[in-house]
């Protein structure tokens, strides 16, 4: 994590997005991130496998009708990651408006 | 990331991402009867005898168990009542209160030989939850930006 509570790991959007719903839900499956993202799978697998490495998402494998299908949930520190991420975002966004009212 | 456009981008983007995921989340009445059903059945739990204590905690935990793979398998995701967030605010006495009328079902049937007294807490408790369920799900979609 760098200072100000940016996140290097989740900084680029569409990680930021798939943190972003991930944070809201206890668990979701592959193609729902896909819908509510609006990334392809190849880079929504490729981002999923960094927040994972990163130790932000956990993902897990499992059947229904059939088919296997990957469900992932934020950890812990995946969700304080956001948090932090999103106040020095709004923060940054929040100083600039100031300055230039002044 | 110094850049101000750049971080109004990404809170865009992020907030984008948390509106599309509110405008599909969406329980039917069913779902929030459902939820409201087992809330009933666990305050009844609270002021029924022992032995049939354990048949209705069985019972909720089963429903529990259903409706987490009915949100999964139909909409591809899972929330815990209990999340973080404003929905704290309703999720929490909503409970308060069904413990409340839970223990109060307990107090007449013990006290005051009411046997209908769990059937009496059970009634009360369902609207009271389905209130809670509906108000949780509007809070929720609010928080998201929907």
């Amino acid at each position: 994590m760098s200072r100000d509570g940016i996140d290097p790991v989740i900084h680029a959007p569409a990680r930021l997005q798939i943190m972003a719903v991930m944070a809201n839900v206890s668990e979701a499956e592959f193609a729902l991130l896909r819908e509510t993202t609006g990334v392809s799978d190849s880079v929504l697998s490729k981002h999923l496998s960094a927040l994972g490495e990163a130790g932000y998402v956990t993902l897990r494998k499992a059947a229904q009708d059939g088919r296997q299908r990957t469900w992932a949930s934020a950890t812990r520190a995946g969700r304080a990651a956001f948090r932090r991420h999103m106040a020095a975002l709004e923060a940054l966004v929040a100083a600039a408006g100031q300055m230039a009212a002044e | 990331m110094t850049g101000i456009d750049e971080a109004r981008d990404a809170l865009a983007g992020a907030r984008g991402a948390q509106r599309r995921l509110a405008t599909r989340t969406r329980w039917s009445i069913g779902r929030h009867l459902a939820a409201a059903a087992l809330m009933a059945v666990a305050a009844a739990n609270l002021a029924l005898p022992p032995l049939w204590q354990i048949g209705t905690a069985v019972l909720v935990l089963l429903g529990v168990a259903l409706v987490i793979r009915r949100d999964r398998a139909r909409d591809g995701m899972f929330v815990n009542g209990y999340r973080a967030g404003r929905t704290l605010w309703v999720i929490v006495p909503t409970v308060v209160l069904v413990l409340a009328i839970g223990f109060a079902g307990r107090y007449l049937r013990v006290e005051h030989d009411m046997v209908w007294a769990p059937l009496l807490a059970a009634a009360v408790t369902l609207p009271v939850a389905l209130g809670g369920s509906i108000l949780w799900e509007y809070v929720y979609r609010e928080e998201l930006g929907a």
